[in-house]
């Protein structure tokens, strides 16, 4: 009530706050480490996972797994609607697995590494040992809400080999299921949200949007009816028009029409639409984590720092790895 | 019962062929709580540990799928019937191989029924729809011969799963359509749409990308359409009551199989106890060495066995605790010995933290204190009776069993109101008995000063169990010169007979004063007398330092002495607090004249005041234990018995 909820949450995320990858300061410090001294201080991030690899994938992994451990955590002191928002939000891990079992699947890759995620769901590694193909996947997934978006796809990537459609309508699913669970919450929570969590999984659609127009050549309307206007943070008329953009020049410069996008000064381009999207994110959000005890958006923008404070790990240990020079890894990665 | 049970530390050292069935047989004894060979003995025998990481991750990956298993059952056959399977206390132990396979079987089954849930969905949905199309169309017989002429439109009848309906109609937006929703239908949007024939290529693309299952247009409606009506309805019915059939099938299913995942679960743990016990051991070439505490009533068993087994091929030592004390350094755990019917009582205690090994176990003054200041905070026959009644059903009713030690907290607090409403001659509120002691509301005075020597007295006794506890701990400094030793109850004794010749205006003695004084000096320089005693070299500072708290302990707990027995007024409050409102209950239904409005009121009251007031008394009673009595002796800096026997977390 009044978001007293939030005050118990508050302290462990400030104390979280300090591992986060984000400040230049703390960044040049690990650009002068080598590689075996950056996976060493890697390693001593992991809270409650122990890091026992230097495979990137499995690395990123492993630190992504601390994110659902938050939210676990974070979830231990709440109740109602809200307790069952941060349930439904840690769906998305359930949904990383699925996306990861059907790639392997696909690329017949054995299932090595998929995140933990307790013990109320069995799409995780103990339960899919014995998964051979897409249609022993499809009858391990029935009696789950996966069943028929599953049997919807599945024929379609037995045919194409690709999982781009399934994967949307996972990303479409888990925003409907989103959207539900934000409904039952306050006016002044559901303002938060939108700023802060659907903020970020919109700038994210963007980026799909251009990979779906630019990269894959999907018409606008096959984009349309793939990545629809869920989120609904765009006018929907404003959302048609970035789709229907006919390059990637014109689908920047209508981006560059949004508040957001104006804090970028330099040039975006294709390729760096995402660094720029998650720049964006860290200046929105990094201020809102230690703003207010009793408002949700404080464990939201550590969420996303979170993610952000990965994404700059695993860029730097990929960089030092192929040996990238210091100025150009400064220009991947995110800080303020 | 006042104190844990006496523990011993045992050595053994055994074969190390044996090693697997003296770990097996350790298990199934249970009372053992490993201790880690390292450090000099181990460098001195040149012992070296085996690592059973691997087996117990192993078995750790089992054990989330059986939870996962008994969580999606529990769900299914619902909490009280699973509450009500009961689970044999003789292990039937499987094998690993057997557990693995047991695992898999059941996983299977319940996928199998699952897979045959979906397809029966699946089928119902499809006959739901075909339902909906013949409906629908049946008005439009005419227009459907005008459709299939249609040269420049086309037109599609369909489902398109909830999903990815948004993203259809908004792709259809920037092509000449239009759009009709006909129904929802198990998360399908049943729709019926047209679109220019110029752009079928666009609209088929659309409609591949959002899942859309063509039902096709009935073209020739009218034809045999009620027959195939009273089909579909009819299998349909058919379908749904095969539905009901097999959600039944899955509880009996879940209900099956939750004893044996259960079962299976124990033998889990009883590998995970045996494996982290091998963990625990230490071996040299043919031998192997370890040590662990068990209470001392047991050893005599554990050593037979082991003899037994081993067939005397092994070295038993074993060592009192006090010896590990004084010669390594080890603590004992902490196991209360405490008869069932106190279990309650020891959860309440455990809560606030677990007595050491030479503390004395409070268990039992505290249940005796809590049911006597429950009892008479809230004294009615008629309530104490009810809370009773609760009590046994709840002890009765087998599906409540998880919640035993309610049922006996609540049997023990219902007679003593009751006993109290003796007292007090008091039944559901009304003061119809002749009182045995006194009518509360005519003796106020009486009760608030009854309550004020009762808390005196639960003082007094805290701070004698905590000059027990520092005999026991041979803190001879901590009982006679702190603040809860011999000094302090000497200073509150004091306190008790001033503050009682003020009230009662009656002279002190001239040698009065010479008493708290005495006491008051041994507490100030109780840090100083306990390095005289212990003859340790004091440095100045630590010296002044040790003056200066003891001024501030003596004015704390002159404060606190004060403020901890004016809080057991709170006793006597309630008490006037219960006849109060039982008294408001019946004034608001003198209002009403209707006689059913009246005793309906009255039943309500009595309700909300066992309900509201019943759980403010426990929660009042508690907080009475917890901060003005547990807090004079009660160091909690013990640690609880961790036996290996898989029943140690299933109390």
């Amino acid at each position: 009530m009044f978001g007293a909820e939030y005050a118990s949450i508050f302290p462990k995320i400030k104390r979280w706050s300090s591992s986060l990858m984000l400040e230049k300061e703390k960044i040049e410090s690990l650009l002068r480490m080598n590689f075996k001294e950056l996976i060493a201080f890697v390693t001593t991030l992991g809270k409650k996972i122990s890091f026992s690899t230097e495979n990137t994938a499995e690395l990123e992994g492993l630190l992504k797994q601390e994110g659902f451990y938050f939210l676990e955590s974070v979830s231990l002191f709440l109740s109602g609607s809200s307790k069952a928002f941060v349930k439904i939000w840690a769906k998305m891990y359930e949904i990383e697995n699925i996306k990861i079992i059907t790639r392997c699947l696909v690329n017949k890759r054995p299932i090595s590494t998929l995140y933990e995620i307790g013990g109320r769901s069995r799409i995780q590694l103990s339960f899919v040992k014995n998964i051979k193909s897409l249609d022993d996947f499809l009858d391990f997934l029935s009696g789950t809400e996966y069943y028929n978006l599953a049997f919807n796809s599945f024929p379609a990537i037995k045919e194409n080999g690709e999982t781009f459609h399934f994967e949307m309508d996972l990303d479409n699913f888990y925003l409907m299921k989103l959207k539900a669970a934000m409904s039952k919450m306050g006016n002044k929570e559901k303002k938060e949200i939108n700023e802060t969590f659907l903020f970020y999984l919109n700038l994210l659609r963007l980026v799909w949007i251009y990979r779906a127009r630019f990269n894959y050549q999907l018409s606008v309307e096959e984009t349309i009816s793939i990545l629809p206007n869920i989120i609904g943070i765009i006018p929907d008329k404003q959302y048609r028009g970035i789709i229907e953009s006919e390059t990637g020049e014109v689908f920047i410069q209508k981006i560059r029409n949004f508040n957001f996008f104006n804090k970028i000064k330099g040039v975006i381009d294709g390729k760096s639409l995402e660094r720029n999207v998650f720049y964006i994110l860290l200046m929105k959000v990094r201020k809102l984590i230690t703003g207010l005890p009793f408002r949700l958006s404080a464990f939201l923008s550590f969420y996303i720092l979170h993610i952000i404070s990965i994404r700059n790990i695993i860029t730097l240990i990929e960089g030092k790895r192929n040996n990238y020079s210091e100025a150009k890894l400064r220009d991947l990665l995110i800080m303020r | 019962m006042l104190i844990s049970q006496r523990m011993k530390k045992v050595d053994i050292l055994i074969v190390k062929k044996m090693a697997d069935i003296v770990a097996e047989e350790i298990v199934k004894f249970g009372d053992f709580e490993a201790i880690e060979v390292s450090g000099e003995k181990a460098k001195r025998y040149l012992l070296t540990k085996e690592s059973e990481d691997v087996y117990i991750h192993q078995l750790m990956e089992l054990e989330k799928r059986v939870s996962y298993l008994m969580a999606s059952f529990s769900k299914i056959a619902g909490s009280f019937q699973t509450a009500s399977i009961s689970v044999s206390k003789d292990m039937n132990l499987l094998r690993e191989d057997e557990i693995e396979e047991n695992i898999k079987s059941i996983g299977n089954e319940m996928l199998k029924y699952y897979k045959e849930m979906e397809n029966l969905k699946k089928e119902n949905e499809d006959l739901e729809i075909k339902i909906t199309k013949l409906n629908f169309f049946s008005s439009y017989k005419e227009g459907l011969k005008k459709i299939n002429d249609l040269e420049h439109f086309s037109v599609w009848f369909g489902a398109i799963p909830v999903t990815n309906y948004d993203g259809f109609v908004s792709a259809m937006q920037g092509i000449p359509s239009t759009i009709y929703s006909v129904k929802v239908i198990n998360n399908n949007h049943i729709i019926l749409f047209s679109a220019a024939s110029s752009v079928r290529d666009k609209v088929e693309q659309i409609l591949k990308n959002v899942y859309f299952k063509d039902y096709g247009l009935p073209y020739e409606a009218g034809k045999d359409e009620k027959s195939q009506l009273i089909h579909y309805a009819f299998q349909l019915s058919t379908n749904l009551d095969q539905e009901l059939w097999m959600e039944k099938k899955l509880t009996d299913m879940a209900l099956k199989n939750l004893a044996v995942l259960q079962n299976i679960k124990k033998s889990i743990r009883f590998y995970m106890s045996r494996l982290h016990l091998k963990e625990e051991m230490a071996f040299t070439g043919m031998a192997c060495l370890f040590s662990g505490w068990v209470p001392a009533s047991q050893v005599k068993k554990l050593r037979e066995n082991i003899e037994r087994i081993t067939e005397n091929k092994c070295v038993f030592l074993e060592q009192s605790a006090s010896e590990v004390i004084m010669q390594e350094g080890l603590t004992p755990p902490t196991k209360l010995s405490n008869p069932r019917i106190l279990r309650p009582f020891e959860r309440l205690v455990s809560i606030f933290g677990i007595p050491g090994y030479s503390e004395i176990d409070p268990t039992i003054i505290a249940a005796i204190s809590y049911v006597i200041m429950y009892g008479a905070m809230f004294g009615d026959i008629g309530h104490g009776l009810a809370i009773a009644f609760v009590g046994i059903l709840i002890l009765l009713i087998k599906k409540f069993k998880a919640f035993k030690n309610f049922g006996i907290l609540f049997l023990f607090i219902g007679i003593s109101s009751a006993v109290f409403g003796l007292l007090y001659g008091e039944i559901f509120g009304y003061d119809i008995l002749r009182p045995i002691w006194l009518r509360p509301l005519s003796h106020i005075m009486d009760i608030l000063t009854i309550a004020i020597i009762f808390g005196a007295f639960m003082i007094s006794l805290g701070i004698i169990i905590s000059i027990i506890n520092n005999f026991m701990e041979k803190n001879f400094a901590g009982l006679f010169f702190s603040v809860h030793g011999v000094a302090g109850l000497v200073f509150y004794w004091s306190l008790l007979y001033l503050g009682y010749s003020v009230l009662s205006k009656k002279g002190l003695p001239s040698y009065f004063w010479l008493i708290p004084s005495f006491a008051v000096l041994l507490i100030i320089f109780e840090k100083k007398l306990e390095r005289l005693f212990s003859s340790r070299k004091a440095e100045q500072e630590e010296e002044n330092t040790g003056v200066f708290f003891g001024f501030m302990e003596v004015f704390e707990s002159s404060l606190s002495f004060l403020s901890n027995t004016v809080s057991f007024m709170r006793v006597g409050a309630f008490v006037l607090n219960h006849s109060a409102l039982m008294s408001v209950v019946f004034i608001i239904s003198s209002m009403s004249k209707n006689p059913i409005i009246r005793w309906f009121i009255i039943l309500l009251g009595n309700i909300i005041v066992i309900g509201f007031e019943g759980f403010i008394v426990a929660i009042q009673a508690l907080r009475l234990e917890y901060y003005e009595f547990f807090s004079k002796f009660f160091k909690t800096s013990g640690r609880s018995f961790e036996g290996l026997g898989i029943y140690k977390n299933q109390s």
